[in-house]
This record gives structure tokens, sequence and C-alpha cells, in this order.
């Protein structure tokens, strides 16, 4: 399966999704004018490694800002890994990083980690 | 006349808009099996609770992003209000500093003038009021009163130079807006 991999601009996030390791990271800001067309290749290819999914699979978030739009998508990745983390002997961790004075971005975390049921890990990167 | 485009609106709510609609088309059959409803009902439930959790966690998410942004703006507001208070003392003081410049080309000036008219009334104006008048206190009086008038030609000087100062700064300043 081939991975995904999106450059970050100013207005969208770094994206780069590998099926052969299982580790998945989206890091930077997400402000995108349709988060539909933005989000979209990236639920389908969720869809699309559901079925070949790695025993363990990591996915990296290190959001600096987002818009509501963005939230509705990013919850919308996260169900789809929790789809996966769902089927037998398959596993998703979640590893949540957010800047060392962002308080906020540590709780916006533990919102999707209570929405979702999937296990987070949270990381304060030194600024 | 421009013409703005309109922006194609955004629908993130497009898997949502569609689950209505299906039930809505249910809803117009007839003939519905009790099973059939039970199930639309179930998944009805189920998107509804799906719709629920998302509202609830985008409008924590939105109070948090708003408060951010306040946050955000409030410290702006404050630098901006340093950065203003900044630039006028600035202001002042290269307006001291212009002062302080064109007060001492007006005291050379003045200077260069007063050395004038002592060569002048030396050469000139003294011979004369001996030859005329011969009278000691007639000539301390004519040098008294280039003496005193010294003051006020060097704050005439000043006051000509600042202005033209200005008027150049003015215009500098219009240029640069032009170019800008």
């Amino acid at each position: 399966m081939k991975e995904l991999i999106l450059n970050g601009t100013k207005q969208t996030p770094y994206v780069n999704f590998n099926a052969t390791t299982g580790k998945l990271e989206l890091s930077g800001r997400s402000i995108p004018e349709n988060s539909f067309e933005f989000y979209n290749p990236l639920l389908e290819w969720l869809t699309a490694y559901g079925a070949i999914a790695l025993p363990t699979t990591n996915f990296k978030v290190y959001l600096e800002y987002f818009n509501t739009s963005s939230s509705k998508y990013i919850l919308e990745v996260l169900k789809r890994l929790k789809e996966i983390n769902e089927l037998d002997s398959k596993e998703v961790k979640v590893e949540w990083c957010y800047d060392e004075e962002d308080e906020e971005m540590m709780e916006t975390g533990e919102d999707y980690e209570d929405v979702t049921g999937l296990n987070f890990t949270y990381t304060e990167i030194e600024e | 006349m421009a013409v703005r485009k309109k922006r194609k609106k955004e629908d993130i709510f497009i898997d949502e808009a569609s689950h209505l609609s299906r039930v809505q088309a249910f809803l117009k059959e007839e003939n519905k099996s009790p099973t059939e409803t039970t199930a639309e009902l179930l998944n009805l439930t189920n998107n509804y609770s799906e719709l629920l959790d998302q509202i609830k966690l985008m409008t924590r998410i939105s109070d948090r992003l708003q408060r951010k942004l306040d946050q955000t703006n409030d410290k702006l507001n404050d630098v901006n209000k340093e950065i203003q208070e900044k630039n006028i003392q600035l202001e002042q003081t290269i307006n001291d500093l212009a002062e302080a410049k064109i007060g001492r080309r007006a005291t050379t000036f003045v200077f260069i003038f007063a050395l004038s008219l002592f060569l002048v009334s030396e050469a000139f104006i003294e011979p004369w009021i001996e030859t005329y008048y011969d009278n000691f206190f007639i000539s301390l009086g004519i040098k008294g009163l280039i003496a005193l008038s010294i003051k006020p030609i060097e704050s005439l000087v000043e006051r000509t130079l600042l202005k033209k100062a200005r008027a150049r700064t003015l215009k500098e300043a219009k240029l640069s807006r032009k170019l800008d």
C-alpha cells in the first residue's frame, strides 16, 4: 500500500501515513479552506489501511492549531483508528504531542481520548 | 468594478445530511414493517448519539480556541500599546536630536555673523563714529545694540532651520509612503 505524504503549509498540516511501518503522523497547523477536501484522502487511506493494518499502529499528533471543521475531521480520523483498534489482535496507540505552554492542546487531546476511547499518551514538547 | 467571486460553502456534515435524507425517505414510505422501523430507529439513534458526541467535543474545542485567541489578542493589544509608546518616545528623541543639531548649526552661524559684525564695527563703524561724533557712549551704545541683537538672530535662525528640517522630514515621509 502506498504511503500518504503531504507537505505541511501555513494552512494544512504535514501528513505521513506509512502502512509498512504502521507509523502515522499529523503535525502543524490545520486551517484548510476546505476541510473535507483535505481530510477525505486521509480517511480513505485509513479505510484501506484497516484491511492490512499491522498489529501495532502508532499515530502521532502534534498540532499547533486547528479550526473547528478540522476538529470534526480529526475525530473522524480517530474513529477510523478506533475501528482498527477493535479488530482482532490489532492495537492503535495515539501519541498526542503539545507545546510546553499549551495546556489547552493537552486538554483537547483528553477530550478526544474520552470520546474515542483510544489509548492516548501525552508528550510535552519543549519550545 | 471588481466582481467578488462567491466562495463555495463547505459542508462538513455530508454524511450526517445523507443519514437524515435516508430517514426522511423512510418516513415517507408506506407499509413499514415493525422490524424495518426498529432498524431505522436504531440507526437514527446511533447517528444522533454520534452527532451529540461530535457537538460536545467541537463546542469544547471551539470554546478553548476562542479563549486562546482572546488571550493572544490581549497580548497583541498590550504589545501594540507598548510599541505606540516607544514610537512616541522615539519621535521625541529624534526631535530633540534634530533640535540639538540645528541649535549647534545656528550657534555656528551666529558666531560667524557676530565675528563679521565685530570686524565691520571695528573697520567701518568705529572710525565713522570717531569722525562724526567722537563720543564714547554712542560707540558703546551701538556696540551694545549689536551684542543684544545676537540672541534674537540666533533664535530666528534656529526657527528657520527647524522649519526647513521638518518640511524635509515630511516630504521624505510622503515619498516613502508613495514608494510603499
